[in-house]
């Protein structure tokens, strides 16, 4: 394959992977890796480089209209990055230690359990009767928002904050070690452990995870995983698509092609764990 | 004292503007550059691949086969920044991931520097924290 095509064709699975993952919401990362080690056949830590640069720049992206909104809860997020950050550290260092079939085994559980995330996803919009807990309180997490669907200001208190930061320190290593944003992890921790209205958990969540990604970044591209020729293309594509499927997601909502890609990245887990044990299903373009 | 809080951040003004439209901002402009110098260094790149004339070829093979030892293009701030100047398409492109990586430090930065003003010191003590692990992880990786 030549020099250009090869950029090509990363480029497009970029915009493709960056589509798919902004209607999903689950973020570029998780998809853009599998794409790249299955079907371009790349070394998974330039998957892993590339996916990362791509994560700061779509969150980092949506989180800037999120916080103009006031719909992030900045104080919640900072308080949950002492751990994502922590979390983070510690797993690209890691990374160093781990052999590369370990990497893929480990990314196959995560979309597993992003799969099963997915799937779950019925949300309510109302938390009524929660009472912050003391930390909470103390550090005045609690906040509202305005819903622009309903029309109303929605007063949130805010509890389950230690658990919480437990949760978002193992979100941060699994961001670390794979590349990710882990939005997967931050969205059901904030929503079912601090009770907050899924709206805020996903706009922190989007707030939190370029600070992650960032701490994460910065170890691999010390470590050398963040390939310039692979990363351009796929920063790029990611946050084009990831633009384009934001606009197009408003009419997709069905729940049926929701289903289908649950099976999907069904099938996209079982490929990442069977190449952990060394089988490829030998499809794919090969380039070189 | 569980007064509600409408505005989670503070009520605080950074430079006479909102705190938060000062971050949204921020984080815009941060995306917007390292794009667009990403995007530079893509077309060098591109131009590398093609040019026969004084450039040499870029062995893209190469560059995309991972092994131990020292990877084939810059590693460090310093090293990234000599290479952007000389104009390398590898040096620029990660120039931009550089740019990237520092806009949430900044971002950050900014919300201490916020925090500070307001005199939550518990929060600004907290995002203190927070950048520590983040400057922490440039050493210990050994970018800067």
């Amino acid at each position: 394959m030549s020099d250009t095509l090869f950029l090509l064709a990363t480029f497009l699975s970029a915009v493709a992977a960056g589509i798919v993952g902004s209607i999903l919401g689950l973020g570029g990362g998780i998809i853009i890796v599998p794409v790249l080690t299955l079907f371009l056949k790349l070394d998974i830590h330039y998957a892993m480089g590339a996916s990362i640069v791509s994560v700061i720049a779509t969150s980092s992206g949506a989180a800037a209209a999120y916080v103009r909104e006031r719909l992030s809860n900045i104080r919640v997020g900072m308080f949950l990055e002492m751990a994502t950050t922590s979390g983070a550290l510690t797993g690209a260092l890691v990374v160093a230690y781990l052999a590369s079939n370990v990497l893929f085994l480990v990314f196959g559980l995560v979309l597993l359990y992003s799969a099963a995330m997915m799937y779950r996803r019925r949300h309510g919009e109302t938390v009524a009767g929660v009472d912050s807990d003391r930390l909470a309180r103390r550090l005045r997490l609690n906040g509202s928002y305005h819903d622009a669907r309903s029309g109303e200001t929605v007063s949130y208190n805010v509890t389950g904050t230690a658990p919480s930061l437990g949760l978002m320190y193992v979100a941060g290593v699994f961001s670390g070690i794979l590349g990710i944003g882990s939005g997967v992890m931050k969205v059901p921790a904030m929503d079912l452990a601090m009770r907050l209205p899924i709206k805020v958990s996903t706009s922190t969540s989007n707030f939190m995870i370029g600070v992650t990604a960032a701490t994460t970044a910065a170890v691999f591209l010390a470590r050398g995983y963040i390939n310039p020729v692979v990363a351009a293309p796929v920063a790029l594509g990611v946050l084009l698509g990831s633009f384009v499927g934001s606009r197009i997601m408003p009419r997709m909502s069905s729940g049926l092609i929701r289903k289908v890609f649950v099976v999907i990245v069904l099938l996209v887990a079982v490929q990442m764990i069977l190449k952990a044990f060394g089988i490829s299903l030998g499809q794919g373009a090969d380039l070189k | 004292m569980n007064v509600p809080n409408t505005q989670p951040t503070g009520r605080g003004k950074i430079f006479g503007k909102e705190l938060e439209i000062v971050i949204s901002t921020l984080l815009r402009a941060g995306v917007l550059l390292s794009m667009a110098i990403i995007a530079v260094g893509l077309a060098l790149l591109v131009r590398s691949t093609s040019v026969s004339g004084t450039g040499e070829r870029l062995d893209m093979a190469g560059l995309l086969s991972y092994g131990p030892g020292a990877p084939p293009f810059p590693a460090t701030i310093p090293a990234v920044l000599r290479g952007a100047v000389a104009l390398d398409p590898l040096a620029v492109i990660l120039l931009g991931a550089a740019v990237l990586v520092l806009t949430p430090v900044l971002r950050v930065a900014v919300s201490l520097a916020a925090f500070v003003l307001e005199r939550d010191y518990i929060f600004a003590a907290i995002t203190l924290f927070v950048l520590m692990v983040m400057a922490l992880s440039l050493v210990v990786g050994g970018a800067a």
